[in-house]
Parts: C-alpha cells; structure tokens; sequence
C-alpha cells in the first residue's frame, strides 16, 4: 500500500483534477490571478527601476563589482562589493546557525511541553520580538550586547582558538559576530511562529500511531513530526533568512561599519544591506548607481538562497 | 479452538508489530534516557530562546516606562530647548499616524497577499512559479529600496510627501510575506479534506472557503500577524516618504508622522530627553501590537469554538 | 458565527472611532502655552503643506524650533489670516536635501556643505550628478544658497582613568595629533607626539624636599580607536576640512572611474562627507549619526569621536578635547570661542557666484587667540524662482522667503535666538548680511519678492 504524506505535496494534484473538473469556476480563478499578476506587475516596476538605476555602476565596474575588495563611496568609486559580500553571508549564516536550532526548539517546546494554558501567551511574546523596530534591535545591541561581547564572549572564544582565525583581531564588540547575534534574535519570532503553524497540522493519528508502536516522545519529535513538517519548516527559515539578509539599521548600529575584507569573526566590516542603508543619505551619481547595484546583488542572493532551498524541498519531496 | 488458531496462515502485519514492540521493550530504557535528554534540550534551547526575548522586553520597560505617561501618549510633539530640555511633548499624532498608515496598508496588503498565497499553493503553471520566486525574492529586500520606490511613484508625482506613500512602500513590503506563509499554511491543509470537497460536488471557490481557508486561517493570522508587526516597527521605508508632522492628521494625502520614524530620530538626538522617550516609543509601539496580536488570537480562537 | 464576528468587528471599530474623535476634540481644545509649542488652533487644516523642507540632520533642532515660534508669531501678529503650511522638517540627510530640491518635492533643502562644491584637489564638482541628474535645463545658478546656522566640532574621548586623575584637564590635541589618529599612523595614547602637548598629563615623582625628580607621561598604552561617520555628514566634512588645512595628511585616497585594481588612476577626494575604506584604521569604528559616535566612544575605552558642539553640550560623560589652535593657544570647545573664529573670516566672506558655486564657504582653522579651530555652517538651498522652476505658488515663495529672513536675524525675538537656544553659535553680522542679500534674489516670474 502506498502511504502518501498528507497535505503538503498533494494539493497541487488536487487542484489539477479540479481545474479539469466539471465544477471548476472561472471566476474564482480570475479574482486569484488578477491579485497575483497585479502584484507581479509591481514588482517587475520595482526591479527594472533598481536595474535602471544600477546600469551606471554595471557598466562603469562590470564584473568587478563582485569581485573587486575596495570600495570607495565619496566619488567615482571603485566600486568593489566582494567583502560586503562575504560579510552578509558570514552574519546571515551566523543568525542561521542560531536562530534554527533554537527556533525548532522552541515550537516544538511550545506545542508539547509548555503547560496548556501559557501556550497563546507565550506564542504572543515570541512574536512580540517581530514588532520591536530594528532601530530598538541597534539599541540594545549597542547598550547590552556590545559590552557582554567584548568583556565575556570575546575573550572566551579568543581563548578557545588562542586567538587565530576565526576568533583573532581586536575585541571591540561591535564585529560580525556581533552582528550575526542580533540578526538571529530578530529572525526568531518568524522561524518560531510558522514552524509552530507547521507542526501543529501534524495529523494527531501520524503522532499517535508512532506512541502506539512505542516510540519515545523525542522519537515521535525526530521520525514523524520534523520529517511531516520539513517542507514548511524549510519555507520558515527562508523567510528568517530572508529578514537576515536584508536587515539594514541594526545590523549598521553593531557591525562598525568599517569597510574591510573581514580576517576574522571579530572584524567589523558593512553588509550589503547595511551599507545601502549607511551611505543612501549622501549618495549622489555614481554611489548612488552603486547602492542600486548592491541591492541587485542582494537580490541575486536571496534568490539563490531560496533556489537552494527549493532543490532541498523536491529532494524531500521526491524520497518520500 | 486453538488448535484452529495456531493453524491459521501466518500474518506478516500482526509478526512485524509483534516485532517492532519486542524491540521497543528492549530498548526502552536507552530510548527513555535519550527522550529525557532530548526534551529538556529542547526545553532548554525555548528558555535560551527566552532570554534575548527577556532582555529587550526589560531594556524597552526599564528604558522606557520612565518616559511614558498619558499626556506622552497622547500630547503632540513639541522641540526642547537648551532652557527647556526635558520638554518633549509627546507622540500623540505619531499613534494616530501609525495606526492610519498600517491600517490601510494592511487592507490594501492582506487581501493581496492571502489571495498569492492561494494561487501560489494551487498553480503550477510556468508562470506560478516564476511568481513564487519573485515573492520569495521580495521577502529579503532591504526596506530601504521601497521607499525609494514609493518616492519616486507616489512623492514624486503628487509633488508632495504623504501617509499614502507610507501605505505603498509597507503594502509591497507586507504582501510577499503574508503570501509566502499563507502558502505554507494552505499548502498544510490534508488534501483529503479538499478531495472530501470534490466528492461532494463543490466549486473551487466553495473548497477555498469552506475548507482551505478555515483550516489554514490559524497560520495565515499568524502570517498578517507577523507582517503588521513587521511593518508596524519598519522605519526606512517610511523614512524618506512621508515626511514630518506635528499635527493630528488623519488625512492620508497629507504628510504624516509614525512611531517608528520617532524612534529613529528621536535615538539620534543630542538631548538626552529625547534619546530616553526614544525607548518610550518602542515600548507603545511594542504595547500596541501585543494588543493587536492577542485580540487577534482570542477571536480567532472564539471562531473555532464557535464551528465546533 | 458570522454574525457574532460582525458585531464584534463593529463594536471595536466604533470603539475606535469614539476614542480617536475624543482625542482630536482633547488635542484640539488644549493650546499649550509656552514659545516653543505648536499651537494647533487649526490643526487638520494647517497640515495642507505647500511647504516641504528637509535635508542635513544637523540643522533639524533648528528648524524644527524655529518653524513653531514662527508659525505662532505670524499667528499672533495677523490673527486669522495668519499663514498655514509650513510642515515640520525631515532630516533625511544633505544630499537627500539636495536632490528633493533640485526634483521639486522640497521648497528648502538644507546642506552641511554648499550645492556645486568643487573637489578641493581636482576642481570637479561633488554634486555635478544632482544637478544633470535633473534635465538640461537645470543648473546650479537656479538656486540659491542662503547660510542659516553655525556651529562647531568637538571630539568626544573616553579615558577613564585620565579623567579621574585629572579632571580640570581634558586631553589636548592638535591637527597633526588627530591626522595621525585617524589614518593609523598613531596607535596608542601614550605615543609622544600626543604626550608632549600634554604637559599636565603627567605622573610626578618628588624626592624628600618635595622637588619634581621625574615626570613621566601619565596617558594609558592603550590603543586609540577612531570613531568616525559611515553616514555621510557635513561634520565629517568640516573636521576634515581642517585636517586637511592644518595638517599635511596622508588621507589620499582616490577615486577613480575603472575597477578595484586601478586605485592610482583618479582624483583625490579628501575632504568629503564620509571617510572611506583605506582611509581609516581598520580597527576604527564607523558609526551612524552623532548619537552612534557617542555611543560607541562611550562603549569602548580608548576610543575617540567627532561630535556636534550642541551634542557635547549636552551631554554629561564624556570630556571634549582641548586643541591647540592656528594661533598655537590651547582652546576649550564653547560658542564664544567658535564666534571668534567665524568672526575671523569677515575679510574673506562666503559669496555665491553667478555659477551658483558658494566660494570661501570654509571656516576652520581661524586665526585669533581664542579660536576654536573646527566650525562650520550649513546652508539652506532654496529655488531662485518658484515660478519657473515650478516649486510652488507666489504665497509659498514669499512664507519661504520671510521665514528664512526671520531665522536668520538676530535679536530676541529671532530665528538666531532659537539657534542659540538649541546649541547653535549665532550667525556673525557678516553672514547675516550675506543671508539677506541672497533672500532678496528670491522672485517669482522675474518679480522680486517682497518681504512684508
């Protein structure tokens, strides 16, 4: 007998036999493509206005843009984003690497070990963390963590790898890692949130039938509700990573926007994001076309990320 | 009648349960030690989780409940002085501001991104896909870029900086992010349900409201939750676009001021009145969306109980 | 269920709509009495702005005080007929200022440094995109540049253990010092260029008689670590404008039109609005706006920034550094000292040519004894004729025209007074001329605007 997973792939079967179907309605059809197409007519305005205003810097830098390592806002450039490059996917990966862990944790704590009657309430706080403005994110940053890094965090990860790479340089506290720590702070309410939505339309009989065959409560969580749930739980972290990569103000308040090829976690340096953010205010000409293709990259970034993310998804589809 | 028993073919289901509990019950005792390690990870991973979360709920209330009073919340701004300096007014027209321009951003978003999501979980075609990139594409972007994109379509031509814009550059920031976690919800809905619908006769749209749309809606709330929380606190979009206020306006054509716009300013002054309501700020701002985000849970919550 | 929902939907709407107009009636019926507040005695309507200002965040407390006090003086003096739309100020930054300007969406866009600076190496313009950016028939000669405030930069050090020892003794630096600091070539605060100038800085020994056997610099061996601005900011522009003008310093970076690898080909472009990469140690700190300078100069011990004056003023933790001036005095940052050093440049006053481009608009490095040597103005830019450039209508022009008149006068009842009420050093007589005269460049449709 073949055992289909529920839900999560079989929708678009679903809907195809009832697009073929007698009962399939037009207008329904027409109200869902209208808003689709309208926001797609949006967005391609957007982009080919960030592409008009990128053409300068593309043509003036070609390739270098990418690869090059200085950049130079004041005037006519260069313009080299490679070490904006590095830093925003060294941070991105950084808050990743914490928020996942942690964020999976988390749901799963909240809709199975947490006493019943504190579930909303704590659900209502984590998500609490999504409205604080990012500017209040810099804040604390800057007032709480930067001190806590240099005095406590800093030594002790220096002393680990007796001060060489990744843990080398000067122990500032404002730094990648700092950075990185922040931005995960700020993914966790939205990778909790919705892998929270995920794993509670875990069929109760899936749960169920692994108890009955004796399974341990950490098993039901590894063998049945993770594995069920890891295609959305996969769509949450592309959204966290998504909020990560494009975070402009607080990363700016904790990363020391110094611009330099990052030698260690403890460097400071200036994401792709951070830095459009940074220098908008005073970018004029040919800064200004450079900001724009920074986003571009940005952009390029993110679509390669959920890319990745897609080819994990079918690969889970497909073995299922 | 056992003899009749043992004569009966061999049963492969009932040998291969037979099976997997003796293994279960020979290794219970490593498996119950390895759950127990595993949930108070899983435990202590949520506390951790909770820290940060405790952290800036106490900077935001030490900081900021100093600042905080009814006439703070509900006086127009005034600029301190040298002689005055503690002389800050209030953040009145920022709330009204604030609630103006995510209200409407919200009904121009949400209705936008829940019908994506639907067509997202349902198409295939080419061109749904190549939708589905560019929505994912747009969840990551710098919400900087849409004020800059607002600006330059809404201030630009109207010659003149307003709320509206605010609504523009939020609504594109907003929709990617409700469709995208609408999706995940409507493609999370069993589709024995929906086939369930088919077999009784019903319409695409009857499915989509009568069994998609309640079973997913708990995710998709938590979704527009999460994306007004989001827009509610975003300060760069509506940095450049709507300009400065201190009046109480409600008109959406006219400049407007925000909370988060507040905040930003406010951190960056040289008074030190100002930089501590700064904190004062963020707390109404956070205040407000816990407000917003329990209302919404409790009613939702009632309208499940209520179909039972 | 349906229904249920309704009807809740419906009370909380209602409910809202209740207290919102409360509020309304509340703000609307209480006028705050004092100068400095807004009273909205037409509140809704006065919020139809024609009159959109915006740009450098430093001028922000200026104009957002002075807009108010003016709005209610107009009120006063013409009763109902007082003149609505002036709309509060957005710092959006210099060059947003700029930009808003020249594309129509500001009536004032106010600037840290001039519109059409030229690069003081190479003689090209910093804002040449802005202007061409605009269309042909745009130029900087359509605009007119008129200097509204004054103010002066100090720098802000966190040594604890030298402010404790010597409180009456703030450190004291000069352009070469701060050169040194701030392109690496000095790295710890006891290096002894930094300890001879500071004489009182010292740790004594005395022998049995009480007489001095040894005095050894008392500045710690820790490393400095310089704080700049990653945003782009007059200030930065000013402090190194005088780096430039005090100093011989090895800042020369260059820009240049190519790929990363050809960083020789290209134009100097020291001073600017942003220190950049290869510019500063990596081990400096680039921070956002004045409030991150300060921030991270107080996180970080060893660490020196550039500040506002007003921010100094204003602030209670951190000491500001001495300098030695032109003059070779030591000086303290405070507004008599700026006012002497603007007041030296009278001889060569800032003038704005038929080209548009503002000349002799640097004031640092003033000679006089007691001149603080880091100043600066900023300066409003405003459409020379609203009606050809289709900034606005007659009326807006000439409330643009008569509240620029009023901020930049003296007296008590004036734009300067609020200046200095915020932490600005008012405006010497010399630029107040200046400013007048350029107002009264102001036309609509070739007809000069006249000021009643």
């Amino acid at each position: 007998m073949q055992t289909k997973e529920p839900g999560l792939h079989g929708s678009s079967e679903v809907a195809e036999r009832v697009s073929h179907s007698a009962t399939s309605d037009r207008p329904y059809k027409i109200v869902l493509k209208g808003a689709a197409f309208f926001f797609g007519a949006v967005v391609l305005i957007f982009v080919w206005s960030v592409l008009h205003a990128a053409w300068p810097a593309l043509k003036q830098n070609g390739y270098h843009l990418i690869t090059g390592t200085s950049w130079v806002a004041g005037g006519n450039g260069p313009f080299g984003a490679f070490s904006l490059i590095l830093d925003t996917l060294i941070t991105t990966l950084i808050a990743l690497l914490i928020a996942v862990p942690i964020g999976i944790s988390s749901a799963l704590a909240l809709l199975f070990l947490v006493p019943p009657k504190f579930r909303t309430l704590g659900a209502s706080l984590v998500e609490l963390l999504a409205a604080v403005p990012s500017v209040v994110y810099g804040l604390w940053g800057l007032w709480y963590l930067t001190p806590w890094l240099s005095h406590t965090v800093q030594p002790f990860l220096a002393g680990l790898t007796g001060s060489n790479f990744p843990f080398n340089g000067p122990q500032e506290g404002f730094s990648l890692l700092l950075a990185g720590i922040v931005l995960s702070v700020m993914i966790l309410p939205t990778i909790v949130a919705i892998s929270r939505d995920v794993i509670s339309v875990v069929p109760a009989d899936l749960i169920e039938g692994g108890l009955s065959l004796g399974a341990t409560r950490s098993q039901v969580f590894t063998k049945v509700i993770l594995p069920t749930s890891k295609i959305g739980i996969m769509g949450a972290i592309v959204l966290g990573a998504g909020r990560a990569l494009g975070e402009t103000i607080a990363v700016a308040m904790v990363i020391g926007s110094n611009i330099q090829m990052p030698h260690s976690l403890f460097s400071t340096g200036g994401t792709l994001a951070s830095t459009i953010a940074t220098e908008f205010g005073d970018a004029s000409g040919n800064t200004g076309a450079a900001l724009a293709a920074l986003a571009l990259i940005l952009m390029l970034i993110t679509a390669s990320v959920n890319a990745f993310a897609r080819v994990l998804t079918n690969r889970a589809k497909a073995s299922a | 009648m056992t003899d009749l028993l043992t004569q009966l073919p061999p049963d492969p289901i009932y040998d291969r349960r037979k099976q997997i509990q003796e293994r279960a019950a020979a290794t219970i005792r490593r498996r119950t030690f390895l759950s127990r390690t595993y949930i108070a990870t899983l435990m202590g991973c949520f506390i951790l989780a909770l820290i940060p979360l405790g952290s800036v709920i106490y900077a935001l209330i030490n900081k900021g409940i100093a600042t905080v009073s009814w006439t703070f919340l509900t006086a127009l701004p005034t600029q301190p002085n040298l002689v005055q300096q503690d002389a800050i007014g209030g953040i009145g027209n920022a709330i009204l501001g604030t609630i103006v321009i995510d209200l409407l951003a919200g009904f121009v978003a949400v209705p936008i991104g829940v019908l994506l999501g639907l067509y997202l979980s349902e198409a295939t075609s080419r061109v749904a896909n190549i939708l589905r990139a560019i929505t994912e594409i747009m969840t990551g972007l710098p919400s900087i870029l849409l004020g800059v994109f607002a600006y330059e379509y809404v201030v630009v031509p109207m010659k003149q900086f307003s709320g509206l814009a605010g609504v523009v550059a939020l609504g594109v920031l907003m929709v990617p992010v409700i469709a995208k976690s609408s999706e995940i919800s409507f493609r999370g809905v069993p589709s024995t349900l929906r086939e369930a619908g088919l077999a009784l006769g019903a319409r695409d749209s009857k499915i989509a409201k009568s069994v998609t749309l309640p079973v997913a809606a708990p995710g998709v709330i938590t979704g527009v939750l999460l994306s007004l929380a989001r827009a509610m606190g975003e300060t760069a979009p509506i940095l450049l676009v709507v300009g400065a206020s201190g009046v109480w306006d409600f008109n959406p054509l006219h400049p407007m001021s925000a909370l988060p716009l507040l905040t930003y300013n406010y951190s960056g002054s040289q008074y030190p009145s100002q930089r501590a309501a700064a904190w004062g700020v963020a707390l109404a701002l956070v205040t407000m969306i816990l407000i917003l985000s329990l209302t919404a849970r409790i009613v939702s919550a009632r309208m499940r109980r209520e179909k039972r | 269920m349906k229904k249920t929902l309704r009807r809740n939907l419906g009370v909380a709407i209602a409910t809202i709509g209740l207290l919102s107009t409360m509020a309304v009636t509340v703000a609307n019926a209480a006028t705050l009495t004092g100068d400095l507040t807004f009273t909205s005695t037409d509140g809704l309507a006065a919020a139809a702005s024609s009159i959109n200002m915006g740009g450098s965040s430093f001028d922000e407390p200026f104009f957002n005080a002075a807009i108010p006090v003016y709005m209610s003086q107009a009120a006063k003096k013409s009763g109902s007929s007082a003149p609505t739309g002036l709309a509060l100020y957005s710092p959006t930054g210099s060059t947003t200022g700029k930009k808003n300007v020249v594309a129509g969406t500001y009536q004032v866009g106010a600037s840290d440094v001039p519109m059409g600076t030229v690069n003081q190496a190479t003689g090209s313009s910093l804002d040449s995109s802005i202007i061409t950016g605009a269309g042909p028939s745009t130029t900087l000669s359509n605009y007119v540049q008129i200097p509204v405030v004054l103010g002066g930069v100090g720098l802000m050090y966190n040594l604890p253990t030298v402010q404790k020892a010597f409180p009456k003794n703030p450190v004291i630096l000069n352009a070469a010092t701060l050169a040194g600091i701030y392109d690496g070539s000095i790295t710890s605060w006891n290096n002894s260029a930094i300890c001879a100038i500071n004489p009182k800085i010292v740790n004594v020994t005395k022998n049995k008689a009480g007489k001095v056997t040894s005095s050894k610099c008392a500045l710690p061996n820790i490393p400095i670590v310089p704080v700049f601005r990653a945003d782009g900011s007059g200030t930065s522009y000013i402090f190194m404008d005088y780096l430039k003008s005090a100093a011989s310093t090895s800042f020369a970076i260059t820009s240049g039109s190519g790929n990363s690898s050809n960083k020789a080909v290209g134009t100097q472009i020291f001073p600017n609005t942003t220190f950049n990469q290869g510019q500063v140690p990596t081990a400096g700190l680039g921070a956002q706006k004045n409030a991150g300078v300060a921030g991270d100069v107080e996180q970080t011990v060893g660490a020196i920034g550039y500040v506002e004056y007003s921010y100094i003023l204003l602030q209670h933790t951190l000491p500001a550094a001495q300098l030695i001036n032109a003059a070779g005095k030591v000086v303290s940052l405070n507004a008599a000292n700026v006012a002497t050093d603007a007041a030296n440049f009278s001889t060569t006053p800032p003038s704005e040519g038929t080209d548009g481009v503002v000349k002799n608009f640097s004031i640092v490095n003033g000679s006089g004894a007691s001149a603080y040597p880091i100043a600066g103005y900023s300066w409003a830019i405003v459409p020379q004729d609203f009606k050809t450039l289709n900034a606005g209508s007659q009326a807006a022009e000439t409330l643009v025209a008569m509240f620029l008149d009023w901020a930049t006068q003296s007296g008590s009842t004036s734009g300067q007074n609020v200046a200095q009420q915020q932490g600005y050093v008012p405006l010497p007589s010399y630029v107040r001329t200046l400013a007048a005269s350029q107002i009264a460049q102001l036309t609509y449709n070739g007809t000069k605007i006249v000021l009643n």
